[in-house]
C-alpha cells in the first residue's frame, strides 16, 4: 500500500515538473508563447474543445478510419498469417519479403494513397490496413510456428487431423501472441489514420493538428494532442484489460514465448 | 492361438546420431494381457513403447499392433504420457473432452462421458477447474481421465501415475484394473515402480540397459481380480519382487559402471 502512495506521489510530481517548466518557458519569456503554448492556455482549449467540431466531428472521422482498418487489417493480416503458416517452404521464401515490408516506413505512402483513393476517409483506412496487415501477418506465422513438442505429441496420440491441431491446438496456443499483435497494431492504427489525415483530407483530427500548427495555434494543438492521448490511452487499456481476460488461464506459456 | 495386441520381433533402433537406443527387443503381448516394462532409468522403455503408439520409428526388426504397423492416434488405443500435457486455456472437462472430440464422439454424448470420466479419478467437483488451478497430481488424474474416457481397448501408459502421492497412487491403480476388466483392454505400460509392475500386470517384461534387450521376463501369478493393497500382502508377489528387483540392480549396476 504504501509502495503505491509512493508511485503516485512521485508520478504526480514529475507532470508537475514538467507543466512547472514548461510554464516557466513563457513567464520567464525563455522562449515566445506564441511558439509554445502554455499549460493553462492548452487545458482551457482542451475544455473549449468539447463544443466543437473537433470532438464532435473530426474525432468521429479519425475513430472510424482507425477502427474500420484495425478490423480489416488485423482479419486480413491473420488470416494470411495462417495461410503462410501452412507451408514450410512458402513461409521461408516469404519471410524476407514480409520483413523488407514491414521495415518499409508504410506511412510514407500516404501521399500516393491520396492519390488513388482521394482525400476521404478510404485513403486513410487503406494506409492503416498496409501498416497493419504486415504487423499481424509476421506476428501470427510467429505464434503459429511456436514449437510445442509436447502438444504436438499429445495431437499425434490423440488422432487429430490436420485441421483440428490447427483449431483446438495451434491457434489457442498462438493466441497471447496474437493478443500482443493486436496491441501494437492498434497503436500503430491510429498513428497511420492521423499521419494520413496530416497529408490531406478535410475532417479528423489530423487535420485539425496540421491547421493549428500552421496558423500558429499552438494551445490547441496540444488540446487535441491531449484528446488524442486521452483516447488511444482508453482504447489501448479496453484492448488490455479483454487480452488479460482472454489469457487468464494460460499461465506460464504467457512467458514461454 | 491368441490374438497379438503387440507383437515385436527383434526390433532396434539406431538413430541418425548417436549410439543405439534399442538393440534387440522380442516380446509380445497378447489381447487381454496386461504387461509390465521396467529397466533402468534411460535404458529405452519410453522409446519402445513410443515405437509400439506410433510416435518413433523403428530401424531393425518388425512391430506388429494388432497386424498393423504402428500408427499414431489409433481410434481403439489412447496413450498416457508421463508429462500430463494438459491444454491450459480449456478446464479439466474440456480437456478430457477433447479426447472424444478428436474421435468424433457426438456432441451431445461428451459432456456426460467427460463428467463421468472425472467423477472416477476423483475430481468430480474440479470439473470447470483449469490446469493452473489444479496440483500437479491432480493434473495427472485429469490426464489419466482423458485416456479412459474414449474406452479404449489398447492403453499404454508411460509412468502415468509418477506425480501422485502413495495414497492416491494406490486408489488409480485399483481405478486402472477395474476399468480394464470393464472394458476387457490390453495394457502396455512402463514403470519405475516394481511394486506398481507386479500389481497391475499379468507379465513383467525387464529391458537391460542401453542399447535395450529383452533380459528377463516374469509371469505374474496372482490371480485376479486384484486388489492393490492384498496383493502386496500376497508371499508370490514378496518373491518376485526380490527376484526382479536383484535383476534389475543388476542392470543397473551396469549401467552405472558404464558411467565410469
Amino acid at each position: 500500500m504504501r509502495q503505491t502512495l509512493v508511485i503516485w506521489v512521485i508520478r504526480i510530481a514529475i507532470v508537475l515538473a514538467v507543466l512547472a517548466v514548461w510554464q516557466s518557458l513563457s513567464t520567464f519569456n525563455l522562449m515566445n508563447p506564441v511558439f509554445i503554448g502554455t499549460p493553462g492556455g492548452t487545458l482551457r482549449e482542451f475544455v473549449r474543445q468539447f463544443g466543437t467540431s473537433i470532438v464532435t466531428t473530426d474525432l468521429g472521422y479519425t475513430m472510424r478510419e482507425t477502427l474500420l482498418g484495425f478490423v480489416l487489417g488485423t482479419l486480413s493480416g491473420f488470416l494470411f498469417g495462417i495461410v503462410l503458416a501452412q507451408s514450410e517452404l512458402v513461409e521461408r521464401a516469404a519471410a524476407p519479403l514480409l520483413t523488407a515490408a514491414n521495415s518499409l516506413p508504410r506511412v510514407t505512402l500516404a501521399p500516393l494513397f491520396i492519390i488513388w483513393f482521394g482525400l476521404g476517409s478510404t485513403a486513410k483506412v487503406a494506409l492503416v490496413i498496409s501498416v497493419v496487415f504486415f504487423i499481424m501477418t509476421i506476428n501470427t506465422v510467429a505464434g503459429l510456428t511456436m514449437p510445442d513438442p509436447d502438444r504436438q505429441l499429445l495431437a499425434r496420440t490423440l488422432g487429430a487431423s490436420r485441421r483440428q491441431r490447427l483449431l483446438y491446438f495451434v491457434i489457442p496456443g498462438a493466441v497471447p501472441t496474437l493478443i500482443a499483435g493486436l496491441e501494437l497494431s492498434l497503436v500503430y492504427s491510429f498513428l497511420s489514420a492521423v499521419v494520413g489525415e496530416f497529408v490531406g483530407g478535410s475532417y479528423g483530427l489530423g487535420v485539425r493538428l496540421q491547421q493549428f500548427a500552421n496558423n500558429f495555434e499552438v494551445d490547441k494543438f496540444f488540446a487535441v494532442i491531449l484528446l488524442l492521448a486521452v483516447v488511444t490511452t482508453v482504447m489501448a487499456q479496453m484492448l488490455q484489460w479483454v487480452g488479460r481476460r482472454t489469457t487468464r488461464w494460460y499461465g506460464t506459456d504467457r512467458l514461454q514465448q | 492361438m491368441a490374438n497379438l495386441a503387440v507383437d515385436a520381433r527383434n526390433v532396434g533402433l539406431s538413430p541418425a546420431h548417436g549410439p543405439d537406443i534399442l538393440s534387440d527387443i522380442s516380446l509380445t503381448v497378447e489381447e487381454g494381457e496386461f504387461v509390465a516394462i521396467i529397466g533402468p532409468s534411460g535404458c529405452g522403455k519410453t522409446t519402445f513403447l513410443n515405437a509400439v503408439a506410433g510416435l518413433t520409428r523403428t530401424t531393425r526388426g518388425t512391430l506388429t499392433v494388432r497386424g498393423h504397423a504402428p500408427a499414431a492416434g489409433r481410434p481403439d488405443s489412447s496413450y498416457a504420457l508421463a508429462r500430463d500435457t494438459l491444454l491450459p486455456w480449456r478446464s479439466a472437462i474440456q480437456n478430457v473432452e477433447l479426447a472424444l472430440q478428436m474421435r468424433g464422439f457426438p456432441r451431445s454424448e461428451r459432456g456426460a462421458l467427460a463428467e463421468r470420466a472425472l467423477m472416477r479419478v476423483g475430481l468430480g467437483e474440479a470439473r470447470d477447474r483449469h490446469p493452473t488451478a489444479l496440483s500437479q497430481g491432480m493434473r495427472q488424474r485429469v490426464a489419466l481421465a482423458r485416456a479412459f474416457v474414449t474406452q479404449p481397448t489398447l492403453m499404454m501408459m508411460d509412468e502415468p501415475f509418477g506425480a501422485l502421492d502413495a495414497q492416491t497412487r494406490v486408489l488409480m491403480q485399483d481405478l486402472l484394473l477395474t476399468l480394464l476388466d470393464e472394458y476387457g483392454g490390453t495394457l502396455l505400460m512402463v514403470t519405475h515402480d516394481l511394486a506398481e509392475a507386479l500389481v497391475l500386470a499379468d507379465r513383467v517384461i525387464l529391458f537391460s540397459n542401453r542399447p535395450a534387450r529383452v533380459s528377463g521376463e516374469y509371469r505374474v501369478a496372482i490371480p485376479r481380480p486384484r486388489n492393490s493393497q492384498d496383493v502386496r500382502r500376497e508371499p508370490r508377489f514378496i518373491s518376485l519382487y526380490d527376484e526382479i528387483w536383484t535383476d534389475l540392480k543388476d542392470q543397473i549396476a551396469r549401467s552405472d559402471s558404464h558411467r565410469l
